[in-house]
């Protein structure tokens, strides 16, 4: 049922060991957000990090890409251990975080040049990525003459820009309405197999993990760990309506619910 | 409310005014001959206006006001900015710019003559303290809203900038600086009021050259026409330097949706 590594490789490309977090409060003390989370994530998989909410799973992200430092335990990409942003680790946020002064083209734009794209050839490497997400029409607009939906697709082509081998994503369609996060979960996914991307997919969506991921994985609550690693193996390329009849599906859906719920309730 | 209407209403507001200034020297309302009907004031506006006099004071005026504001926005900007990016700076600075805020900055035009006046000849000391006092006038909201502007950078924008690559130099440049831009911005619009009544008020009060000078000169001589007409001229400078500033910005940041 895994899905099989790279021809000739078999280091996984994101290694968590014993990941913890740990602030000082301000009124309880020392706080345990995360407690010790170990995980292997192969390349080109795609994996889902589903928990309570609350439960860390975004600083978990954070930690991945560097932006937050672990108090405990190691990231290791491509065997190196993380200890910074960097751009082989592109993230894409539920707010967006596009830059407002920069129209759509000119976000996608800046990625390129940060990359080390010549000028002349940035123009069309934009459209391309523009089209790869579905905006070639509003290349010149500003980011707040946007809907949530398209906003959405251009931090998606932003990061694609800087071509990463990891895509981490906070809740990237959390907050969007149901239709526009349908459509923008199958773009990902034909992004995804068209790219061969690292994906790590933060969601408090159990369809969304399920419909999406090669693993999911389960998270306790407060200070998180592994509850369980679940493969829902359903046949690639993914399609809603027939992952949503698979007779797998829902003792699948049945199975992550009663691992949040335990694992909420503890 | 539209906007035809929004405008109707504000515009109604100073015809009011106006009727008001027009008639009550005219129905005899006014205590005496100091307040002349709006309409010889805007005729005596006209005539200060073709005064080669006034025009020389002008210029004085523009090259101080100019020259103050200019300092301030060097200095405070970067400084804003600085304060806002280091907590440890902010907290240095913040207390010293607490300290000067409530203090009327005009009034501060004599002490600066006490200090400056030891090391200086007397013309050039009354110049530098009043274009200290319009540069210390206006450092403070330029200063503060550059702070605000910096501090309030969204975290996620710097972090997605650090993972495409950008450096710390870069960030400042290209993040934190268009970031903070309609704060800094904004804190402008309060400077250019600042500097025109501290530039009028230091010329009141430290005279010599100027429009603020003109103005008292035509007092000292009794010219009540004509220090109103001057009196108005300030105050449509203001509106229309306010105004305009306004359109400039928002032709100026087409992606900022807040008001500046």
């Amino acid at each position: 049922m895994t899905a099989a590594g790279p021809p000739g490789g078999t280091r996984p490309k994101l290694r968590l060991a014993g990941v913890a977090k740990e602030y000082t409060g301000r009124r309880r003390g020392t706080v345990r957000a995360i407690g010790g989370v170990d995980l292997d994530v192969r390349p080109g998989e795609f994996v889902s990090l589903v928990g309570p909410s609350g439960c860390g799973k975004s600083t978990l992200l954070y930690i991945i890409g560097g932006f937050v430092a672990a108090s405990g335990g190691t990231v290791d990409c491509d065997g190196r251990p993380v200890t910074a942003p960097g751009p082989d680790r592109g993230i894409v946020f539920q707010e967006f975080a596009l830059f407002p002064w920069r129209t759509v083209a000119g976000n996608v734009a800046w990625a390129l040049a940060r990359r080390g794209v010549p000028r002349a050839e940035r123009p069309a490497a934009t459209a391309r990525l523009l089209e790869t997400v579905g905006l070639a029409e509003v290349a010149r607009l500003y980011p707040a003459e946007l809907s949530g939906g398209m906003k959405q697709r251009v931090a998606i082509a932003r990061t694609l820009a800087q071509d990463p081998d990891v895509l981490l994503m906070d809740e990237p369609f959390g907050a969007l309405d149901a239709q526009t996060r349908a459509l923008l979960q199958e773009e990902l996914l034909a992004v995804w197999e068209r790219t061969g991307k690292t994906v790590v997919f933060v969601t408090h969506s159990v369809e969304e993990a399920l419909y999406l991921s090669d693993r999911v994985v389960v998270l306790s609550r407060r200070p998180a760990r592994v509850l369980e690693v679940i493969e829902p193996g359903f046949a690639r390329p993914r399609d809603r309506e027939k992952v949503l009849a698979d007779p797998a599906y829902p003792a699948l859906h049945a199975r992550v619910w009663e691992l949040l719920r335990a694992g909420g309730a503890a | 409310m539209s906007p035809a209407r929004r405008l109707a209403v504000s515009a109604a507001s100073v015809a009011v005014l106006c009727g008001c200034w027009e008639a009550a020297p005219r129905l005899g309302l006014a205590p005496d001959a100091s307040l002349p009907p709006l309409s010889r004031v805007l005729a005596g506006t006209a005539a200060v206006l073709g005064d080669a006099a006034f025009r020389d004071q002008l210029a004085v005026s523009a090259a101080r006001w100019a020259a103050g504001l200019g300092c301030a926005v060097l200095a405070g900007v970067p400084l804003g900015v600085a304060m806002g990016r280091a907590p440890l700076l902010r907290r240095l600075v913040e207390p010293l710019l607490a300290l000067l805020y409530p203090v009327p900055k005009v009034a501060l035009v004599v002490p600066l003559l006490l200090v400056l006046g030891q090391r200086m000849p007397a013309g050039r000391a009354d110049e530098t303290a009043r274009v200290a006092v319009i540069a210390l006038g206006c450092l403070i909201p330029l200063t503060v809203s550059a702070a605000h502007g910096a501090a309030g950078v969204e975290p996620r924008l710097l972090w997605t900038a650090r993972a495409a690559g950008a450096g710390r130099v870069r960030r400042l440049a290209a993040v934190v600086l268009p970031a903070a831009l309609p704060q800094v911005l904004s804190g402008l619009r309060i400077a250019l009021a600042v500097s025109l009544f501290t530039l009028v008020g230091a010329e009141l009060l430290v005279r010599g050259q100027g429009v603020g000078a003109y103005l008292f000169d035509a007092y000292d001589i009794g010219e009540y026409t004509r220090v109103w007409a001057v009196t108005v001229l300030v105050a449509a400078t203001g509106l229309v330097l306010d105004t305009g500033y306004a359109l400039a910005v928002r032709r100026l940041l087409p992606w900022w949706e807040g008001e500046v």
